[in-house]
């Protein structure tokens, strides 16, 4: 199964094939050099490397002379009430300039209000006002960075009264307004769809098939709140079944696209990130018919 | 009904002052109360900085246990919030929290173990610089040597405490063979740096180390030797000075 409609993410040099790549964390760059796995490509966060200098980007360097990578930032808060801040989009931008990254992607989420830093991924409102300032908000970042950027859906534990669209609808106005791609967190829709108490494959099918440009798989884990439970987003274990079967009808809908194991916390060796995203590319395209989803 | 500006202040009064009375009717309320939704945020965003923390401070943590250092994480996160994003950046105030954390007075070093984490933290992350390389000193006109100033390499930190800090750091790695410290052994003096990928560090001897200061300070070599003769009469300034700059001290330096 190959698309031909190509995604609205900016390319970016060098063709991307659609296969599994992998989240890389700073205690696996050197285990990750001397294996060098076979992977598509590896993703880091962004703010990790906001630094003057030192191993970390000593490493990535080293990495990126061999493979595609991915900016994936985690703290830009686009989902605020105020506009991004212009420090943190100039060094995103010496990033880009120095890595030449093929993805570059934030959240639909806010962590930022008036000068504090909240280091979690917070809820956004599904109303008109918080979509017109998201859009700007992203309009903003891809004025000042040069390119197009993909935004990732949330994992979710609450639902504001106010919000009055589906969360799918807002991501797909989000795109259409701001010329942004969409980044598809397969576990994400599972997490948010068991504790808000939506049907994942239905969000799968509000999302225009255009819109989105990559996808990402983690795993979670279970809490018990009082009588009920929830699913915690928490990347540390392997992706359970539901979401590889929701991936299956992820491919099913957007094609094969470029598609990240993360694992933030309790993090296994390297091996077994790789494991998991060999298990992800025995689920996408076989070998011959890698779709360059990124031409250059 | 609040501006999204106003909804996002009552989320940080919720998480940081755990205050979600303007927040919670904000929630659809269902079998699982808006608070305990509140919660989970809150509990995300307390422990990822806590996590951040205990990866810059883990000696601390290993010093004081995870209870503990979760405790003070807690207290300091709620009064001394990130600016920013850039977590390998959070926690400058932390050690002089510690300094005035009534809980943690029975460990009284554990503020300066937080410094000497804190330098290894910013020198990990300091902009990269070749260090001079000893040989470049060799075209120097004798006659201007006194008037030589040094540029400390970037990632260069200086610190000195009343305990002996190095020697309880070494004792709580994961692999020390020696878990014993005696406490009255003296202070430590501490140069941390980078010279190229690790982060390593020394103890020069006290006259050494008072020139390694005044030449970071940017006295000449010749002002530096004096005031530093004066507070160790003992230095052999010659050595110290080929110490420093073997270690990889200094990344240039000028004669005017």
């Amino acid at each position: 199964m190959v698309r031909d409609d190509v995604p609205a993410a900016r390319p970016s040099r060098g063709p991307i094939p659609a296969s599994a790549g992998i989240g890389l964390r700073a205690p696996h760059h050197r285990a990750f050099l001397d294996e060098r796995p076979g992977v598509g490509f590896v993703e880091v966060h962004s703010e990790n490397y906001m630094c003057a200098g030192g191993p970390l980007l000593h490493y990535l360097e080293q990495t990126r002379r061999d493979y595609p990578l991915s900016l994936h930032g985690i703290a830009l808060s686009l989902g605020s009430a105020e506009p991004p801040d212009r420090e943190h989009l100039g060094r995103i931008k010496a990033l880009i300039d120095r890595y030449d990254p093929f993805l570059v992607s934030e959240h639909l989420a806010w962590s930022s209000v008036g000068g504090t830093f909240l280091n979690d991924l917070l809820p956004v409102p599904y109303d008109e006002a918080a979509l017109a300032t998201m859009a700007d908000n992203v309009e903003a970042t891809q004025d000042a960075l040069g390119r197009s950027i993909l935004i990732e859906n949330p994992s979710s534990y609450l639902r504001y009264r106010r919000s009055v669209l589906a969360e799918a609808d807002f991501l797909s106005e989000l795109s259409r307004r701001s010329g942004c791609a969409l980044l598809l967190d397969v576990n994400n829709v599972a997490v948010s769809a068991f504790n808000l108490g939506f049907d994942a494959r239905a969000y799968l099918d509000a999302i225009p098939v255009g819109a989105v440009a990559q996808f990402h798989l983690a795993g979670h884990h279970v809490n018990d709140v009082g009588e009920r439970t929830i699913r915690i987003d928490d990347h540390g274990s392997v992706v359970s079944n539901e979401v590889w079967d929701l991936f299956d009808a992820a491919i099913a809908r957007f094609g094969f696209l470029p598609t990240l194991i993360e694992w933030d916390s309790k993090l296994p060796p390297l091996g077994v990130l790789v494991a998991e995203a060999a298990k992800a590319n025995q689920r996408l395209a076989p070998p011959e018919n890698f779709r360059h989803a990124f031409a250059v | 009904m609040l501006s999204l500006s106003d909804l996002q202040g009552a989320f940080r009064a919720a998480i940081l002052a755990e205050d979600p009375a303007v927040l919670a009717p904000e929630i659809v309320a269902d079998e699982i109360a808006p608070e305990r939704r509140i919660a989970i945020y809150r509990n995300n965003t307390f422990a990822s900085l806590t996590e951040a923390l205990k990866a810059t401070f883990p000696v601390v943590c290993r010093l004081v246990d995870e209870r503990f250092f979760a405790y003070a994480a807690h207290e300091f996160i709620a009064a001394h919030p990130p600016r920013h994003g850039r977590l390998h950046a959070y926690g400058a105030a932390f050690p002089r929290f510690l300094d005035g954390f009534a809980a943690a007075r029975s460990l009284p070093y554990l503020a300066d173990v937080a410094r000497f984490e804190w330098a290894m933290a910013e020198a990990f992350h300091e902009a990269d610089a070749l260090p001079l390389d000893p040989s470049a000193l060799a075209t120097i006109d004798l006659g201007t040597v006194e008037r030589l100033r040094f540029v400390p390499h970037p990632t260069v930190r200086l610190l000195a405490s009343p305990w002996p800090i190095d020697r309880i750091w070494e004792a709580n790695q994961p692999d020390a063979a020696d878990t014993t410290i005696a406490l009255d052994a003296g202070g430590a003096s501490l140069v941390v740096q980078r010279p190229r990928l690790e982060v390593v560090y020394r103890s020069p001897a006290k006259g050494s180390f008072a020139l390694l200061r005044w030449l970071a300070a940017g006295r000449s070599l010749g002002d530096a030797a004096e005031r530093a003769l004066a507070e160790d009469p003992s230095l052999d300034l010659r050595t110290a000075l080929l110490d420093h700059l073997v270690a990889g001290t200094f990344s240039g330096f000028a004669t005017t």
